[in-house]
C-alpha cells in the first residue's frame, strides 16, 4: 500500500464514535448509581447484586474475548472480510485491561456466588457435603480460583497487547510486514484461547452447581462469545456504514461474509448445546441430568424455548437468505 | 439473545422458579454502558483500517478494480 492511495481516504473514525462514548459513558454512570441503591438499599439487594453482575461481566467478556478469537482466525485465514471488522474487533479485545479490573466484585462475592466458598458445616445435602469435601480441597479454593483467574487475564491482555501493538505498528508508513509475527502468535493462542475459556467457564459458571459436570461446557461459553462478538461487530459497522470511511470500505461481499461467519456460529452453536443435551439427557445420569430439569420446569423451560426459536431457528432461517446476508441494513 | 442464554444458564442455580429481578437488568446495562464508553474510546483511538498493513489492500483496492482501465 502506497501513501498516495491511503491519502484518498480519511481513514479515521467519525465523530460519531467519540458521541457514542460519551452517551455510554453516561448510561453506564446512570445505571451503576442505580445499581450501588439496589446493593445497600434492596433487602435482598447484595445477593441480587452478585448475580447479575456475574451475568453482566461474562456477557460483555464475551464481545472482548470472541473478538480476539475471530481477529486471531483471520489473522490465520486472510481475507478482506476481517481486515473491515479488524479494528472494530481490536477495539472490543483492548478493553481486557478494563474487563480484568471489573472482576474485583466477583471475587468479593465470592461467597455470596458460590456454594463451594461456604463453609461445609452449613451445608445440608449429604452427597453435595462429601462432593464439596473433596473437591474444596483440591481445586475449588478461594484462592485457586482468584489465582487462576489473575492467570488467564495475563494470557489474555497478552495476547491483546501482541496483536494491538504489531496492528498499530501498520498505521506508520513504512512500517514492516507483521504478517507473520500475526500468524506465529494467532496459532497457540486460539489454542491458549480455547483453554483458558473453558477453564475460566469451569470456574465462574460451572462451578455455581459444583456437583453437575459438562465436558463441552466451556465449548458452549466458547462458541457464544465468538458468535456474540461477531454479532457486535456487525452493529458497529452497521452504525459506521452512515459514515465515511466504513461507507466506502463496506462492500456487500463483506457483509456476505460476515452473515456467512454469523451463520456458521449460529450452527455451532446449536450443535454444542444440542449435544451437551442429546448426552446428558440420554445418559440420564443424577449427578448431570438435575441441570435441565431445573431448568425446563419453574417457569425456566419458557425462556429455554425462547432460546431455540430466538437464538437459533429464526436466526438460522433467516440467514440462509443470501440476499439478507449481502444487506448491512438487513442483517444487523 | 446471548444475554438471555447466559441468563439461562446461570440464574436457574439461584432460584428453582423463574424469576427476574431489578439488578438483572440494571446491574448488566451498568457494565456495558462502561464497557462501550472504552470500546468507543478505544475505536476511536485509530484508524478504522491499518493501512500500510498488506491487507489493506484488499479493501482499498477492491478485487473488481485489479487489471481494469
Amino acid at each position: 500500500m502506497t501513501a498516495a492511495s491511503v491519502k484518498q481516504l480519511d481513514l479515521t473514525a467519525p465523530p460519531v464514535v467519540k458521541k457514542l462514548s460519551g452517551w455510554s459513558l453516561v448510561v453506564g454512570v446512570v445505571f451503576s448509581v442505580v445499581a450501588a441503591v439496589i446493593f445497600f438499599a434492596f433487602a435482598n439487594g447484595r445477593a441480587e447484586f452478585f448475580r447479575a453482575y456475574l451475568l453482566g461481566f461474562m456477557a460483555w467478556l464475551g464481545v472482548a474475548l470472541g473478538s480476539m478469537a475471530i481477529i486471531m482466525i483471520r489473522h490465520l485465514t486472510g481475507g478482506g472480510w476481517g481486515v473491515v471488522i479488524r479494528r472494530i474487533l481490536g477495539a472490543a479485545m483492548r478493553t481486557l485491561p478494563l474487563l480484568a479490573i471489573l472482576f474485583i466484585p466477583i471475587i468479593v462475592g465470592i461467597p455470596r456466588l458460590y456454594i463451594w466458598a461456604q463453609p461445609l458445616d452449613t451445608i445440608t445435602d449429604k452427597h453435595l457435603h462429601d462432593h464439596l469435601a473433596d473437591i474444596t480441597k483440591t481445586y475449588l479454593t478461594t484462592n485457586g480460583f482468584i489465582y487462576r483467574a489473575i492467570f488467564y487475564f495475563i494470557i489474555w491482555n497478552l495476547l491483546s497487547f501482541l496483536l494491538s501493538y504489531w496492528s498499530k505498528q501498520t498505521d506508520l508508513a513504512g512500517s514492516r510486514d507483521n504478517t507473520d509475527r500475526f500468524k506465529t502468535v494467532s496459532g497457540p493462542g486460539l489454542i491458549l484461547y480455547g483453554f483458558t475459556v473453558s477453564f475460566a467457564a469451569i470456574d465462574w459458571v460451572m462451578s455455581l452447581d459444583p456437583s453437575w459436570i459438562s465436558t463441552i461446557f466451556g465449548l458452549v461459553v466458547l462458541i457464544g462469545e465468538v458468535l456474540s462478538a461477531m454479532c457486535f461487530a456487525v452493529i458497529i459497522e452497521r452504525i459506521l456504514f452512515d459514515y465515511k470511511p466504513m461507507s466506502e470500505m463496506l462492500t456487500p461481499d463483506f457483509v456476505h461474509d460476515h452473515g456467512k461467519w454469523m451463520l456458521a456460529f449460529t450452527m455451532v452453536w446449536a450443535y454444542f448445546n444440542f449435544s451437551q443435551w442429546l448426552i446428558i439427557w440420554a445418559g440420564n445420569l443424577p449427578a448431570e441430568i438435575t441441570y435441565y430439569i431445573r431448568r425446563m420446569n419453574g417457569g425456566w423451560g419458557y425462556v429455554g424455548m425462547i432460546i431455540v426459536i430466538f437464538h437459533f431457528a429464526v436466526p438460522f432461517a433467516i440467514l440462509l437468505s443470501r440476499p439478507f446476508k449481502r444487506n448491512i441494513h438487513k442483517l444487523v | 439473545m446471548r444475554f438471555v442464554d447466559l441468563f439461562w444458564i446461570i440464574e436457574p442455580n439461584f432460584s428453582k422458579t423463574l424469576t427476574v429481578t431489578l439488578a438483572d437488568v440494571v446491574v448488566p446495562i451498568a457494565i456495558g454502558g462502561i464497557w462501550l464508553a472504552y470500546f468507543f474510546h478505544n475505536l476511536d483511538a485509530l484508524p478504522l483500517l491499518p493501512a500500510y498493513d498488506p491487507s489493506a489492500v484488499e479493501v482499498l483496492i477492491p478485487e473488481h478494480h485489479h487489471g481494469g482501465a
